[in-house]
């Protein structure tokens, strides 16, 4: 009869005590490891077992009884949705974080609340140099004020030096965290391609490898942070009929993303390593992939990126460009940090190039980011400060530089006779409302009398070449001219010559409240003064006094400070939402293990309660039976 | 939430007590810094807006100090115009009662001697300086404004002031020669005088300071003249300049020293005219003195005017500038009060969150089992 086994009662002891006995090394396992980062909680994994088959003799009194319980391996609990969710926050949360910590270094420089005795720095200044330039107004004449007004001046191109310089520096320092970011990406891309090669060894050989595992999710949270990414796992088989677990990790791809944007990073035992595009001058800080590689330099093809010009598309193999748009996370935020430019930005970055053969559409460039008008790094700032210091000079150089014109409006001669247009001297007289052709111009360069100088320069020590070279001035190269420093020139009072003789009365001022209303009047600010090549170059992004450009430029630095600080803080909140549910699945809890440990270890000892008593059993069977009389 | 672990609670329970600390940071700052807000970007708008009312207080305390010296300058004009016009009301009284009547005839010619006096006198007084720049000069003040040419006219900055008469002269004041139409009868009797047209123009001349009216600009790129206050005085415009219709000057200056030179013609001992050209002329100038007089009282009073208004834009100007400060103060200061009482709430909340810490790690089963 079948079923009935004297000592198979003994190997469901033996297997129930060994079950007790790994359930309660688990318990220890993740009661130890309660406070290991990233740690997933672990459990055994418990089958009951039967032996047996169809018996040719069978009969229907047979009774089969399963044999005890079999530990068929340990697993971890972890809820992958959650691990998808917390990912892609996180690489919200990485873009929004790096984005602020550049704002925050620009802000340090830019913001001038509280400074200054709370009249900010260059806002100060301005307000100073307008003031001295209201004494001047009042005291004409007297080259003391004029000093004045050159000394106040003096400053205020010395901190646009100044600031420039700081922005320069916030730049290079953002380049090096950047080339960190990049090493520091490869470097988990390597490890998690390790990883997976030592986790697939283990798996065919039979062992799970959980801690590897909860190496490898570690590493890809960190990745996350830095770019968007997509975790899949494909099944593959590793021959013998087993299939092992094999962990993708791509791209997630943006809404303006490009054709590379969701490529493969890691494929098992494959992966990339980002690098900065080999080019001179890489302005905008594009970023290459290499080909998915193994330990042993071997390549695989990109299942995800496929080449069209074959038919069928086949995978590619090999390394990729990726656009300006591809990424999303703390890699993408650095490098709009370092490249935007707002309203600054090149039309060909916008808009492309059209085609150079217009039979022949592929000649043409396509636009690198259609979106990148509306985005303000640290570029957008520094040009906006050139933006500023070009305008200023330009305005005053101007009004400073005049030919001699009597009250009429004629421009005169050194006999103070107006200047005719021709020789005939019939057709009129060359006035300030006159558009000067060529001729015209050396026809009064001639005859006229040149007043005043260009007060504001790029730095040069020979004021002469002004007319035939003119500067290009920027926050870092704007500077007193050397003319004004030294004393040949100096602010000009009039430009309008006195009853009496052939130059301006010494008193005159009407050049300076001209000056004065120039400080406070409007005037346009266009991004084709600072890059040719801007889009929309002359249309002007912004009208008002310079005080009111430099508090444009705060408010727009400070608003985009608020919303990313804002948008941080959201992100930060969910990711600890769903940091603490990933918690609630894959932590360990002391009080569960505790009731693990108790359930276990009553188990264990009713496991050898078992075996005692089939012990006894079988004492009273083997000893104590058939001895009649004994 | 499923399960409520142990590094779940350690985890939400830092960030909040982060959240707590950085709350009372900002409460700690406010009430040291004594300030609203510390940065842009903690309330863009007020920012901007205390700004602007920083550079508009800064202007105004400009305008302030502008109009405080002007006040000063004017008043010494002022000053300078009444003694003219005393000194031009003695002549005048001397001229017209004492040389004009018979009986005191044989003063004449020592009056004459007193006439040639006020006159220097009178030159004298409108030479005056206000630091370092002569008053009365227009707009080209470094050199002193009248001075006596060789044949003993009077001379504006080198022009002879009785300058005109070519021609039949226009009706009415002398236009500004910049707005004049060209071919117009001001502008042929302006080409024709030349140097009564250059008088013209310095009796125009403006020196426009910013005392708060809104400083702007024409179309034409001049300054609005309701928009700014004109500081430059011209002399002449004081005396007067050029020759009336019967070719006398109307100058009052020039008008006492032909008095006094016809004066100092008459017979010492009997007073008697040297002619009776000089006897009709001496007669005829009486009166036109007693005209440039009149004009030189309304130059006065409406000097005396501007000064007035002046000294009531000063106080305007205060005003505005106090009220300016009160705005300042009010977008930018904080009320110290709430501060202190946001601060101990802060500092509360903290010090409660610390406690909550004490407890966080609470016992768990294993702390019971045996």
């Amino acid at each position: 009869m079948k079923g009935v086994s004297t000592f198979g009662a003994f190997t469901t002891a033996r297997l129930g005590i060994y079950a007790a006995q790994k359930s309660l090394d688990v318990t220890g396992h993740n009661i130890t490891n309660i406070n290991t980062q990233g740690y997933t909680r672990q459990r055994v994994d418990q089958m009951s077992l039967r032996v047996g088959g169809n018996d040719r003799y069978a009969s229907s009194y047979d009774t089969l009884v399963g044999s005890g319980v079999l530990c068929t391996g340990v697993s971890q609990l972890r809820d992958p949705y959650l691990d998808i969710r917390f990912r892609n926050e996180q690489a919200s949360l990485g873009m929004m974080d790096a984005k602020l910590s550049g704002l925050e270094e620009l802000t340090s420089i830019l913001d001038e609340v509280s400074k200054g005795d709370g009249n900010g720095i260059i806002e100060g200044q301005f307000n100073d140099l307008v003031t001295q330039i209201q004494n001047l107004n009042d005291n004409v004449g007297k080259e003391e004020f004029d000093t004045l007004v050159r000394s106040s001046a003096h400053s205020l191109v010395k901190l646009f030096n100044n600031y420039a310089e700081k922005l320069n520096t916030i730049k290079d320092n953002q380049v090096i965290g950047f080339n960190q970011d990049i090493d520091s990406v490869n470097s988990i891309l390597t490890n998690i391609r390790n990883l997976n090669d030592s986790i697939l060894k283990s798996e065919i050989h039979g062992d799970p490898a959980l801690e590897l595992k909860d190496q490898r999710n570690l590493l890809i949270d960190e990745l996350s942070n830095y770019t968007k990414i997509n975790v899949e796992y494909k099944s593959v088989q590793a021959g013998a009929g087993k299939s092992v677990d094999q962990l993708v990790i791509r791209l997630a791809g943006t809404t303006d993303g490009g054709e590379n944007s969701q490529a493969t990073l890691v494929d098992g035992s494959y992966a990339r390593q980002f690098s900065l595009r080999d080019v001179t001058p890489n302005y905008n800080y594009d970023l290459d992939l290499s080909a998915l590689e193994n330990s042993n330099g071997s390549q695989i093809a990109d299942e995800n990126i496929l080449d069209s010009s074959t038919s069928p598309a086949t995978p590619v193999v090999g390394s990729l460009s990726l656009g300006d748009c591809d990424l999303y996370g703390s890699i993408q935020a650095t490098r709009e940090l370092l490249t935007e430019a707002g309203e600054f930005t090149l039309d060909s970055v916008v808009n492309g190039i059209s085609a150079t053969d217009p039979s022949d559409p592929s000649t043409a460039t396509p636009p690198i980011d259609p979106a990148a008008a509306s985005k303000r790094g640290i570029p957008y700032y520094q040009k906006a400060l050139d933006s500023l210091s070009q305008k200023l000079a330009s305005v005053f150089n101007e009004a400073n530089t005049a030919y001699l014109s009597d009250a009429q409006g004629n421009y005169v001669n050194s006999s103070g006779e107006p200047i005719p247009l021709d020789d005939s001297g019939t057709s009129g007289n060359i006035t300030k409302d006159t558009t000067l052709t060529p001729e015209l111009q050396e026809r009064l360069k001639d005859n006229g009398i040149k007043l005043g100088g260009a007060l504001f320069t790029d730095g040069r020590t020979d004021d002469s070449t002004l007319a035939t070279d003119p500067p290009k001035i920027t926050a870092s190269n704007i500077s007193i001219s050397k003319s004004w420093a030294v004393g040949d020139v100096r602010i000009l009072n009039s430009t309008v010559m006195g009853a009496t003789a052939a130059a301006p009365n010494a008193t005159d001022n009407s050049n300076i409240v001209h000056l004065l209303n120039l400080m406070d009047s409007k005037h346009s600010f266009i991004p084709g003064d600072v890059t040719a090549d801007a889009l929309d170059a002359s249309t002007p992004f912004f009208n008002g006094s310079f005080q009111q450009f430099l508090s444009n430029t705060s408010v727009v630095l400070s608003n985009d400070y608020k919303s990313t600080a804002t948008l941080l803080n959201n992100y930060d909140a969910t990711s600890n939402e769903i940091s603490t549910n990933r918690d609630g699945i894959s932590g360990v809890d002391l009080n569960d293990e505790a009731t693990n440990l108790m359930q276990y270890q009553k188990s264990y000892a009713a496991a050898c309660r078992l075996m005692t008593t089939l012990d006894e059993a079988l004492e009273k069977l083997i000893n104590g039976t058939g001895a009649v009389g004994r | 939430m499923l399960r409520i672990t142990t590094s779940g609670v350690m985890r939400t329970y830092k960030s909040n007590l982060m959240r707590s600390s950085n709350q009372l940071y900002d409460a700690r700052n406010k009430v040291l810094t004594q300030r609203n807000f510390n940065s842009y970007a903690e309330d863009p708008a007020a920012a901007t807006q205390a700004f602007k009312m920083r550079r508009i207080f800064s202007r105004t305390s400009d305008q302030l100090s502008n109009n405080t010296s002007l006040i000063s300058r004017f008043e010494s004009a002022s000053t300078a115009i009444a003694s003219t016009k005393n000194l031009v009301e003695e002549a005048a009284n001397d001229a017209g009662l004492r040389s004009i009547s018979d009986p005191t005839a044989s003063g004449r010619q020592p009056l004459g001697e007193v006439l040639s006096s006020t006159a220097e006198s009178i030159v004298q007084a409108l030479n005056v300086q206000y630091a370092d720049s002569f008053i009365f000069a227009g707009n080209d003040a470094l050199n002193p404004p009248f001075s006596w040419g060789d044949n003993g006219n009077l001379l504006f900055r080198g022009i002879s002031v009785n300058s005109g008469g070519v021609g039949v002269r226009p009706e009415g004041t002398p236009p500004n020669p910049a707005e004049v139409a060209s071919g117009s009868e001001w502008d042929q009797y302006y080409t024709d005088n030349p140097d009564f047209k250059k008088l013209a123009q310095m009796s125009y001349e403006t020196a426009y300071i910013d005392i708060g009216n809104g400083l702007s600009e024409d179309s034409n790129g001049d300054i609005d003249s309701a928009s700014a206050f004109n500081s430059a005085i011209s002399g002449i415009n004081i005396l007067s300049f050029g020759l009336d219709e019967d070719g006398d000057p109307k100058n009052a200056v020039s008008i006492i020293k032909e008095l006094s030179d016809i004066l100092k013609r008459c017979d010492s001992e009997s007073g008697a005219y040297a002619n009776d050209e000089d006897k009709v002329a001496a007669t005829c100038l009486t009166d036109k003195l007693q005209k440039a007089l009149s004009s030189i009282t309304n130059k006065w009073t409406s000097m005396d005017a501007e000064a007035q208004y002046l000294k009531s834009n000063e106080e305007r100007l205060t005003e505005y500038s106090n009220s300016i400060n009160e705005q300042i103060l009010g977008l930018e200061q904080a009320d110290l009060a709430d501060a202190i009482t946001d601060f101990s709430w802060a500092q509360y909340c903290y010090n409660s969150a610390l406690k909550v810490g004490n407890s966080i790690l609470s016992q768990s089963l294993i702390d019971y089992m045996n």
